[in-house]
């Protein structure tokens, strides 16, 4: 190819990715709206929350959700395969910037950030979740850690947000230093895996691993493997996964409850979503019967011509129907190792977080741990995900819509839990359980809202949560009957003993709340009554508390999103 | 190319099981030595008070090296490396941004292309920008012309790419230096401001 040829598909490309691109530049533009607007507004300091709030739902209007619908989203390579824009990018992008939303309303609400610091905070918020969207379009394994990095560094930031205090700097030179190091075994775990298949463009790397797998001698596995484990580290500090979760008690204790819940949800969707990025883009090679259609010069060409090396690795394709089947195939071991090794780390985070949960006195460092969990059931999901992608692709469908029908559940009830403790320490300055006992007497609303959020957390029938962790644990039931391996039926058990292991310690919550006395001396008269933060919170619920009623379109719209993106 | 499950990864759990051999192997390593070491080294602080010395041969100390250090030097040292890394960017721009001008310039006075063929100085400059195949390829009429149009796109897109950067970074300059990050004593600057206000007013 000539220069004239690269510069006219460089062109093409370029513009044809924008339309794509739109909800991503438009945080960028909000972000030097931002800076702008308080360059030139002088001494009266206006409250920017105004331009963050239009910024976020015109950004949130252009991630269309809506094209989801009916499963017509087919998957796009854009900006020279370094995204990838498909179903599941679209419905995880919507479903973090939706939160970005209802964030941006509750930090409005609840008071923190003040007009003076609106620029700064807001300008970190979108600054993160502009890394997140890139998380989960990511296709290439520089983005990946761009991506990474670009999300985790204003989350940083975000976590010392209350200046001055020794907790939130403490909790953001922690939150600073665990990424930096788990950034720098991640990146070591990538030149591993770029410098074994030589190419970071992961459908290359799919394609190189499934020619070489077999012929790959022991010591060129073994970095294999170890460039797998290297790369799980970065992400499971991105999850909060144990063995890489120390930094979140601390993180979540120091900051406030607004950052906790940004840091709780958006930042795990994004990381699931890569997870699920990752999984597929290495473990398998979406699309090779529209790719052999086509002319091969027409798709992946452009990746060709800047990464020289995909030209050779897409060959094998051409030659025959029944090589496309064995490339799929001959991922197989890669897809195990994937989610044997989620598995393993979803067991494991599970169990933990439930267990630490037990002993905690604040709020914060409880739900702390309860994110933990959580992070451990969805990353459940990825394990049937993986072992059936190859084989069974109505269970790997299945496995994939219910992690994303888990994930819009988990953005409500968590957000509802979060900002009841936000609303509280409003009134009473206090994160500590002890301090909320016999509150419902003094603000039933805000209560009953929390206890719904609770209740939902743990996945009792009628509440939403129930509605994600039947779809997870449904998701691994099949993916065992289809494939009878054991670990998923471990994994399915343990699943199961979390749940009830985590009833006690949700519960312990709402009872303190619902049935002690208030403490001596508390005069629950004295609390200014509850207005728009009771209305935002009831709206918060609602969905938490009706889902059940509504169940079915949410279900068809996930598992439209995931339809085009493996079959 | 069809594998068998033994060879491949199918055994990934004896190759974690490896990596974990050494890792245990590198720790029990450095814990058995610091083991021996504290049996083997000999300990009395008391006959010799130096050993607690920060700098045991050398200057005798003076203070604590706890000392407080100023922050503004670290928000100087990062307005450094932001500018710094802008320059580095910049330099790859600059060569890609000049070749293509050259090539256009060289278009337009109908020299990038002899005959059917790309001239030696064009060759000479598509090998300086990256481009290993210079044999003009299918293209079976390429003129001047063509050279000239794709070369000035390929030098626009770049200009605009630049530009955004550059815009971008220099807002984030002008709203530090707006919120007196930049300078010096920000304390004294800040209450001489407030100080003057209600005089200007």
């Amino acid at each position: 190819m000539n220069l004239q040829q690269l510069i006219k598909q460089l062109a093409n490309d370029s513009t044809e990715s924008l339309s794509w691109f739109l909800p991503e530049i438009v945080l960028c533009a909000v972000i030097m709206l931002l800076l702008l607007v308080r360059l030139f507004d002088g001494k009266q300091r206006l409250d920017l929350w105004f331009v963050a709030i239009a910024g976020s739902v015109v950004s949130f209007l252009f991630s269309q959700p809506w094209l989801v619908c009916g499963g017509g989203v087919e998957r796009t390579e854009i900006f020279t395969g370094l995204l990838v824009i498909d179903g599941f990018t679209i419905a995880v992008r919507s479903i973090i910037l939706l939160f970005l939303v209802l964030f941006l309303v509750f930090t409005k609400i609840s008071g923190i950030p003040d007009s003076d610091d609106s620029p700064d905070i807001y300008t970190l918020v979108f600054g993160a979740t502009l890394g997140m969207c890139l998380m989960v379009s990511s296709n290439h394994l520089l983005m990946i850690f761009l991506a990474i990095e670009m999300a985790s560094v204003p989350s940083y930031a975000l976590a010392g947000m209350l200046k001055g205090r020794k907790r939130g700097s403490e909790a953001a030179l922690k939150y600073a230093i665990y990424g930096a190091g788990a950034a720098g075994v991640m990146l070591y775990g990538i030149s591993l895996l770029a410098g074994l298949t030589s190419s970071a463009h992961l459908p290359t790397i799919a394609l190189q691993l499934a020619e070489n797998l077999g012929t790959m001698s022991g010591s060129e596995q073994l970095v294999l493997v170890l460039s797998g484990l290297l790369i799980s580290v970065g992400l499971a500090f991105k999850l909060s996964a144990v063995p890489f979760h120390f930094w979140a008690p601390d993180v979540f204790h120091g900051s406030c409850a607004e950052v906790n819940a940004f840091l709780s949800i958006a930042s795990k969707a994004a990381a699931l979503g890569l997870l699920v990025r990752i999984g597929i883009g290495v473990g398998y090679v979406p699309g090779l019967e529209q790719e052999v259609a086509q002319d091969v010069e027409a798709g992946p060409a452009v990746v060709a011509g800047l990464l020289p090396v995909a030209e050779e690795a897409i060959e094998p394709i051409e030659d025959s129907v029944e090589q496309e089947v064995t490339v799929n195939e001959a991922l197989q071991p890669v897809r195990d190792f994937i989610g044997k090794l989620i598995a393993l780390l979803a067991m494991i985070t599970c169990t933990f977080g439930n267990l630490a949960a037990y002993s905690q006195t604040n709020i914060k460092r409880l739900l702390a741990y309860s994110t933990i969990a959580h992070a451990g059931y969805m990353m459940m999901a990825i394990a049937p995900l993986m072992s059936s992608l190859g084989s069974d692709y109505g269970v790997a469908e299945g496995a994939l819509s219910g992690l994303l029908l888990y994930i819009v559940v988990y953005v409500f009830m968590n957000l509802g839990a979060f900002a009841v403790v936000a609303f509280l320490r409003n009134y009473i300055a206090s994160e500590e359980i002890a301090d909320y006992s016999g509150m419902i007497r003094s603000r039933p609303y805000i209560v009953i809202c929390l206890v719904l959020a609770l209740f939902s957390l743990v996945g009792l029938p009628p509440l939403a949560g129930f509605l994600g962790k039947f779809a997870v644990f449904a998701s691994i039931a099949d993916a065992f009957r289809a494939t009878d391996a054991t670990y998923l039926l471990v994994l399915l058990l343990v699943g199961g003993v979390n749940t009830a292991l985590s009833l006690y310690y949700y519960l312990r919550v709402a009872k303190i709340m619902v049935m002690e006395e208030p403490a001596e001396g508390v005069d629950i008269e004295q609390y200014p009554k509850a207005g728009l933060e009771a209305v935002y919170l009831v709206a918060i619920t609602l969905p938490t508390a009706l889902l059940i009623f509504f169940w079915n379109p949410v279900h068809a719209y996930v598992v439209d999103a995931v339809k085009a993106l493996i079959s | 190319m069809l594998l068998a499950e033994s060879t491949a990864l199918g055994s990934s759990i004896g190759a974690v099981a490896t990596l974990a051999l050494f890792v245990t192997i590198g720790l029990v390593f450095l814990f058995v030595n610091l083991l021996v070491g504290r049996f083997v080294r000999p300990h009395n602080p008391d006959a010799h008070p130096e050993k607690g010395d920060i700098y045991e041969c050398g200057e005798p100390t003076i203070g604590s090296s706890f000392v407080q250090f100023d922050l503004r030097f670290y928000v100087v040292a990062l307005l450094f490396i932001i500018f710094d890394v802008e320059v580095a960017f910049f330099f790859p721009w600059a060569t890609v941004f000049g070749k293509s001008e050259q090539l256009s310039e060289m278009a337009q006075v109908e020299q990038a292309v002899k005959g059917n063929e790309l001239s030696a100085d064009a060759k000479r400059l598509y090998r300086e920008m990256g481009v290993r195949d210079t044999s003009v390829g299918a293209v079976s009429d390429l003129t001047n012309e063509d050279v000239y149009t794709s070369s000035k796109m390929l030098a626009r897109i770049t200009l605009i790419d630049i530009g955004v950067f550059f815009a971008v970074l220099i807002l984030g300059f002008a709203y530090v230096w707006k919120r007196g990050d930049l300078d010096w004593v920000k304390a004294v600057t800040e209450q001489r401001r407030l100080a003057r206000l209600p005089a200007d007013e």
